[in-house]
């Protein structure tokens, strides 16, 4: 079911090895903030519907749920732009298909019926994103998964992403795991 | 050699502390835009492979540290690499860590230690399997026949080679060596593992599931049982060494919100071992006797961590209890331990880590031989234990400096303090320095203070046996160690990495049998000794590790480890065979691993390993071959092959001589398995 085309390459490479030899000394990077940076880099590899971005003033990425970034993703994301739109954040409690999200991050704390949400957010065109590890399973579209390594990967089903007409770009589906 | 070191080390600490100027109190914030910054410029390939701080898997420096960061002789040896090893047990899994000794003496017993001074009982290696430590103060030694876990469920082994005792606390001397198993979230779904094995193991069953309470709260369950052949003698006879292990588990892992994560978990054990012993018969004449070892256990471990605004704290207790019994003693032993670290980032350039602990150890020892007894059967002790280590950087990017010590009070020499000095420069983003002076010590052990052997020696010119008795001595103190170490690390591209340290140990105070008085007047003669400190000596010696990946499928590590001890009686000692010690270990070690993946779903894997002769020990040196051949035949089953020692019959790692080993040793031999693991 699941087709693993980097994985393997991952887990070969010196997982001994530290990755932060060029940062600063004292910092180890935290979960959520690598998580904020995988946000934003999704949100560059992928491309909205025209209409979508035409009518927007702002490119929209939206936290359902208790926000386990912190100011991670505000850091992030400023002075950072999208299709040329500046990108903002909304913390929200729920969530409906005309609040023009362009991403929406469901946090982990969400105690909802996740799987009737998705299916009605699945025909627009709103890229579904989450480190719950039955987030794919319920009808979303990218999974953060923590590997063993402590580093953080993610999965993809690329067949939801095109029925909701955002396209995805092959670098991004390159180094993902798909999930088919 | 510690009253020089003292006034030096003080005076060095004073200098680089006055120099020291911190820059103005630049907030967590401002880091955080640091490292985001340096995240945003990663391409998205390169993000997948950052390490992102878990203090949980990164016990070994108590605080997450890459590798090259680390002013230490680290080495991360994760559960992967074991299992393409053909490894199947935790010592055997140290034959891959530089600069470690693993020596087997016969299917149940290894000798290990890191930096020289190996022997059948290895003192000065502290062993801690998720955070407990197991390293026994009965004879200080780590009883590898009773530490075990499903191979599948190691995360990593953390190797530090030297003293870690500033942080770690008294008898990480020669290295400390952390076993981390996976959280319970990385090993969900059932797992069913069979292997079938000549030569050495004969069957290895595992089971596991592991599945969740709620979306926060994963757990699992394992239950894993082996029998071990016996390894046979020199001779080619049966070593009568066979034994078997069943061991049950469970880890539970919390995380209620984003601030706190919480562990639970517990084993139980029971294991069979078949010996073959001398033991001193009525005619003070050793005997050949058949000797059934009964090693049984139980712990459960809690473990309760909470980030703070600037942060942590983690709390954590266990409880252990162990029996081991046979013809020569019947151990029992019950220990409690509290332990609570904080850490206090204080700002980009100065960090604070200290913490505290206590560990009560009741034990009650019968002894059926007359081979050794006790003053007291029974005995309570209290360790109290406080560290504090400060990290500074001196000069962003370039130089960094740990300053820490630990403090204990022991029932045995009571106040004990263990300092550390490392200092870590980065020239270059590709090249590390760093230098350490440490302290460290070997607190004496239950047998060292009130033990009493008695042993037998077969005298030519009257042509009978001396009777030969040890006594231990409550004025035995503790073995020091003052280690210089420097380390160089390179790492020109991710697929290259060059570890390299050199070391000199000054050990003082170590352990020598004094004799006392020889009776001839007495039917059998006897002699009567005692425990001392009458050894120091000097470790020399380097370790290099050289990691290069030269296609991203195929994996090659090779380690060489140089290793010289000079041991010297101080001038009073008449102590007659503890300057052989310096013997008992192999100057050279050298070995050649290679991971190779032959396709996505085919492994091919080799370790060759060449080990010195072992001069104190009358062994000569080997040449070993492993071989691995993984096939993952579907999605859920995995296939494994191997041959381990391929190069010969069967070779000795190890002798019998002096060191209380009354066991016959035996040779590894030539082994073969066939491996299942079903995932459902």
């Amino acid at each position: 079911m699941i087709r693993i085309r980097l994985i393997a390459a991952m887990i070969l490479s010196l997982s001994t090895l530290p990755h932060t030899s060029s940062a600063e000394p004292v910092a180890d990077f935290r979960e959520y903030e690598i998580k904020a940076v995988y946000l934003l880099n999704f949100a560059s590899f992928v491309f909205w519907p025209d209409a979508m971005i035409d009518h927007s003033e702002s490119f929209n990425i939206c936290i359902l749920g208790e926000d386990p970034f912190g100011s991670n993703l505000d850091i992030t994301i400023e002075n950072e732009r999208i299709s040329n739109l500046p990108v903002t954040l909304q913390r929200l409690l729920e969530v409906k298909p005309e609040f023009n999200c362009h991403i929406i991050f469901f946090s982990q704390s969400l105690d909802i019926n996740l799987s009737a949400l998705l299916s009605t957010l699945s025909s627009h065109p709103i890229l579904t994103i989450s480190d719950r590890d039955d987030f794919i399973q319920q009808g979303g579209m990218i999974e953060l998964v923590n590997s063993e390594d402590n580093q953080v990967r993610f999965k993809v089903k690329a067949s939801l992403i095109e029925n909701s007409h955002l396209q995805i770009s092959t670098d991004l589906l390159e180094i993902a795991e798909l999930v088919e | 050699m510690i009253a020089s070191f003292k006034p030096w080390l003080a005076s060095l600490c004073l200098l680089l502390l006055a120099h020291i100027t911190f820059a103005a109190d630049t907030d967590d914030a401002a880091a955080k835009r640091a490292r985001l910054q340096a995240l945003k410029q990663l391409p998205i390939q390169q993000l997948s492979k950052i390490e992102f701080y878990n203090p949980d898997a990164q016990l070994a420096s108590r605080k997450s540290r890459a590798l090259i960061e680390n002013p230490s002789a680290l080495f991360v040896l994760t559960g992967k690499e074991i299992q393409r090893a053909g490894i199947t047990s935790l010592p055997e899994a140290l034959r891959l860590v530089p600069g470690v000794q693993v020596a087997r003496l016969y299917s149940n017993r290894w000798a290990i230690s890191a930096r020289g001074l190996n022997g059948y009982i290895s003192s000065k290696l502290l062993v801690m399997v998720d955070g407990r430590t197991v390293y026994t103060p009965l004879r200080s030694e780590v009883f590898w026949d009773a530490q075990d876990m499903l191979v599948e469920d190691i995360d990593r082994i953390e190797v530090i080679r030297g003293p870690g005792a500033s942080l770690w606390g008294a008898n990480a001397v020669n290295g400390i060596i952390n076993i981390v198993s996976k959280k319970a979230r990385q090993t969900q779904g059932g797992l069913a593992t069979l292997l079938l094995g000549n030569g050495d193991e004969n069957a290895i069953l595992g089971l596991r599931y592991g599945g969740q309470f709620n979306s926060k709260t994963h757990y699992r369950v394992y239950g894993k049982a082996v029998d071990y052949d016996s390894l046979q003698t020199a001779q080619g006879e049966s070593g009568g060494n066979d034994w078997n292990t069943r061991r049950m588990g469970f880890r539970v892992d919390g995380a209620p919100d984003k601030h706190n994560e919480w562990t639970l978990q517990g084993d139980t054990y029971n294991n069979q071992l078949q010996q073959v012993r001398r033991l001193l018969n009525d005619e003070n004449r050793f005997v050949l006797v058949d000797n059934a070892l009964n090693v049984q256990g139980a712990n459960v471990l809690g473990r309760w961590q909470q980030a703070l605004k600037r942060g942590e704290w983690i709390v954590q207790s266990y409880y252990d209890w162990t029996q081991r019994s046979d013809r020569l003693f019947d151990e029992t032993r019950h220990t409690f331990d509290l332990d609570f670290q904080h850490r206090i980032p204080l700002s980009l350039r100065q960090e604070y880590l200290w913490g505290a602990g206590v560990r009560h150890s009741r034990d009650d020892i019968q002894t059926p031989s007359r081979m050794l007894s006790y003053s007291t059967d029974q005995r309570e002790d209290w360790l109290f234990s406080a560290f504090v280590q400060g990290e500074f950087v001196l000069s962003p990017k370039r130089w960094r400096l740990l300053l820490g010590s630990k403090f204990e009070h022991n029932s045995y020499t009571g106040f004990e303090y263990q300092p550390s000095v490392r200092l870590l420069w980065s020239p270059h983003e590709q090249h590390r320095l760093w230098a350490a002076v440490s302290r460290a010590v070997r607190t004496p052990s239950r047998t060292d203070h009130d033990g009493f052997i008695e042993t037998s020696v077969f005298n030519a010119a009257i042509n009978a046996p001396i009777i030969f008795r040890v006594n231990g001595s409550p004025d035995y103190v503790s073995e020091t160690l003052l280690a210089y170490e420097f380390g160089y690390r390179y790492l020109p591209s991710r697929q290259f990495l060059l570890d390299a340290t050199v070391f000199m140990h000054e050990l003082e105070n170590l352990r020598t049998v004094e004799p006392l008085g020889l009776d001839l007047t007495q039917r059998p003669p006897f002699l009567l000794t005692q425990i001392d400190n009458q050894l120091y000596g000097e470790v020399l010696g380097a370790e290099l590790s050289l990691h290069w990946q030269p296609l991203r499928s195929w994996r090659l590590t090779a380690n060489y480890t140089y290793t010289a001890v000079y041991l010297h009686l101080q001038p009073g000692s008449r102590s007659v065979f503890a300057e052989n010690e310096e013997g008992d270990h192999p100057k050279h070690q050298f070995s050649l691993r290679s991971q190779w993946d032959l396709t996505r779903t085919v492994q091919f894997d080799h370790v060759f390993y060449y080990v010195g002769k072992v001069e104190g020990q009358a062994t000569p040196d080997y040449l070993r071959w492993d071989v691995h051949l993984g096939w993952q035949v579907q999605r859920r089953l995995q296939l494994n092959l191997g041959l381990r020692n391929a190069l010969n019959q069967r070779h000795p790692e190890f002798g019998n001589v002096v060191d209380g080993n009354t066991e016959i040793p035996g040779e590894v031999p030539r082994s073969a398995y066939l491996q299942l693991r079903y995932n459902f």
